[in-house]
């Protein structure tokens, strides 16, 4: 793998609320090679968005948050920099898109101001070259007339139009690492592949990472050659995408490729995983899709399954796989 | 509305202020209201200047004189032109509701913004604070500092401003919360925005509404408490006039010289319903459902 852009150490991110502690995010671990392209999959609520907004320090620590680990982003950890040196980093070398478009733009300032923000708050340019930046992306991700447009606010363009000015804004200082929180949820199909598309080339054109964040399985693996699934704040199993869809291991992520529709499939029903996500207040002992797994064992009950490797670079946490490991497989080390 | 048709048929945009503003103006009754403002502030101004009396002057010819031609609404008991005792007292009054709305915007958007935006123990404290003040009598806490700062224009406005942001406070640490919660705001931050940033640029505009119609509707307020304290007499200090101190005189005489105390109180509902009208207006204008 190419040099190692960022490196995610045991996160965890707890919540303290009246009635118990949420554990959001519970000890994942990852790392992200440049120019990869990183899918983090899951259920809603199963600790996603979270995963990555702590990432970026979004997360308010304090009494009632906590954020653990490490994130080390181009050998610095995030988690120890101080605001101005996290300053510098947001916006410039980490982005973010973020899911709802109609909400994420500042309704009072003028599209091409926020577009060139992130250049004039980092200083990479001067205001008159920030400006014919700003326009010349704003042509790139099609926004028609961009000298017009970049004049207009927010509640003169339409969902789609939004989130691309929201990309334009992500990519305009260059960053090496794209966070995308569900950057095509709220868009329609058509208007959700142009959205990718878009990602892609800018990727291809500037060698950016990109974690992408998705409950869509479809997106997810015609955009990212890694994938990690998560269930309950943690890390289910984690691999290459095209041995992940040909040979998912995990029964959760067995379930979730099966509850996947496909265009021309002759069955008739989409088969659903049975019961609900639980509760991250109190996440069952052992692993916590153990009470809606058909497999489950008596060992899943009781104790949390070590991340066995099952391939090269694949990695699932579940004691069916560490049976098979008992015919001869190696064994990752616990994560 | 907010698009229009340029010559060579591109859509032309208009700010977010001016989409306000032409909102504003359709309703005919605010915007008939803001012209009546605009000639009462001219008229506060201007008319003294160039009229021949001064609200000093007493004519002894022309006690309790009815409208006539030298004096056009007749004179007070003292003999004190009524035209010019009007144009004095809304003066006053203007000087009153625009100064204590500015004391009151600058306390209420302080203790309200920082009790907002840094949350926790903070706001906990200044929430109480909010609330003890909430919780006082106004108009006694009024009297009590005109009589403890001395009685002039200024300790007027200032005691009124002191006593009345408890409500604004309230108001913007609320929209301040909203707003600090928003996703524009998250994206803001990830973009790498600072504080200071953030608050001038995301969080401020994007309050400004609601405080702007907060303040529109707190100068009738205060025009109206300086008046009360005048009625009873604790207002501005004669022989300069106020509304209140007019009326409390003109009652003796509403049989025998009604337009004693007729016009004052003409004069002083005319001003009181403009600024209401024009705060309702601006309400209506910000509302965003009406915007787009």
């Amino acid at each position: 793998m190419s040099e190692t852009i960022l490196e995610v150490k045991n996160l965890r991110t707890y919540f303290t609320r009246k009635d118990g502690v949420v554990k959001a995010v519970d000890g994942i671990s990852y790392t992200l090679g440049r120019g990869e392209t990183l899918a983090i999959v899951g259920e809603s609520g199963s600790g996603k968005s979270v995963s990555v907004t702590s990432i970026m320090g979004l997360i308010r620590t304090g009494r009632h948050a906590r954020v653990q680990g490490e994130a080390v982003f181009k050998g610095r950890d995030l988690f120890r920099l101080s605001n101005r040196e996290l300053f510098n980093i947001r916006g410039n070398e980490i982005s973010m898109v973020f899911q709802d478009p109609m909400s994420s733009l500042n309704p009072t300032m003028k599209i091409g101001e926020q577009i060139i923000e992130p250049l004039l708050w980092h200083k990479k340019a001067s205001r008159a070259e920030a400006k014919k930046l700003g326009i010349k992306l704003l042509e790139e991700v099609g926004i028609p007339s961009p000298e017009t447009r970049f004049n207009n606010y927010p509640f003169e363009f339409s969902g789609g139009m939004r989130q691309r000015v929201m990309i334009a804004m992500a990519i305009i200082a260059n960053p090496d690492l794209l966070i995308a929180d569900e950057p095509t949820t709220a868009l329609d199909v058509t208007v959700q592949a142009q959205i990718l598309s878009l990602i892609q080339e800018m990727q291809k054109k500037k060698n950016t990472s990109i974690i992408l964040i998705t409950h869509d399985l479809a997106v997810a693996s015609s955009f990212c050659s890694r994938v990690i699934v998560m269930y309950a704040g943690r890390v289910m199993e984690e691999g290459h995408m095209a041995d992940f869809i040909r040979d998912p291991v995990h029964p959760y992520a067995q379930g979730l490729l099966n509850s996947t529709p496909v265009l021309g499939d002759a069955r008739e029903r989409l088969e659903a995983i049975a019961g609900q996500p639980p509760n991250l207040k109190k996440v069952p002992e052992g692993c916590p899709f153990a009470p809606r797994c058909k497999k489950c064992m008596a060992i899943c009950r009781r104790e949390a399954p070590p991340g066995t490797l099952i391939g090269p670079g694949h990695k699932a946490y579940c004691w069916l796989c560490v049976d098979d490991m008992q015919q001869g497989r190696e064994v990752a080390e616990n994560a | 509305m907010a698009k229009q048709k340029t010559a060579d048929g591109h859509m032309k945009s208009r700010s977010h202020t001016m989409t306000i503003l032409a909102q504003y103006f359709s309703n005919k009754a605010a915007a008939f209201c803001a012209g009546v403002i605009v000639v009462l502030v001219l008229m506060a101004i201007f008319v003294p200047v160039f009229s021949p009396y001064s609200y000093e002057d007493v004519d002894y010819t022309a006690l309790y004189a009815t409208p006539n031609a030298q004096h056009w609404l007749g004179c007070d008991a003292a003999g004190r032109d009524m035209l010019m005792l009007l144009c004095y007292s809304l003066r006053n009054a203007l000087i009153v509701g625009i100064g204590a709305c500015a004391v009151q915007f600058v306390i209420g958007l302080l203790l309200g913004g920082i009790s907002g935006y840094c949350g926790g123990r903070i706001d906990n404290l200044l929430s109480r604070v909010i609330d003890i003040m909430y919780g006082f009598p106004t108009f006694l806490f009024n009297l009590i500092l005109v009589l403890l700062l001395g009685r002039s224009l200024f300790t007027i406005f200032f005691a009124i401003g002191l006593t009345s942001w408890a409500p604004m406070a309230r108001l913007v640490r609320s929209q301040v919360i909203t707003v600090k919660q928003s996703d524009y705001v998250e994206a803001g931050h990830a973009l790498g925005a600072s504080n200071t940033r953030i608050l001038l640029h995301y969080i401020l505009p994007n309050c400004l509404g609601p405080i702007v119609i907060c303040l529109s509707q707190g100068i009738p307020a205060a025009m109206f408490a300086e008046s009360g304290m005048s009625l009873i007499g604790l207002g501005i200090l004669p022989p300069m006039p106020s509304w209140g101190g007019l009326i409390t005189t003109g009652q003796q005489f509403i049989l025998s010289y009604p337009h004693m105390i007729l016009f004052p109180a003409l004069s002083f509902a005319i001003t009181i319903l403009a600024f209401s009208y024009v705060g309702d207006g601006l309400r209506d204008a910000f509302d965003p459902r009406q915007i787009g």
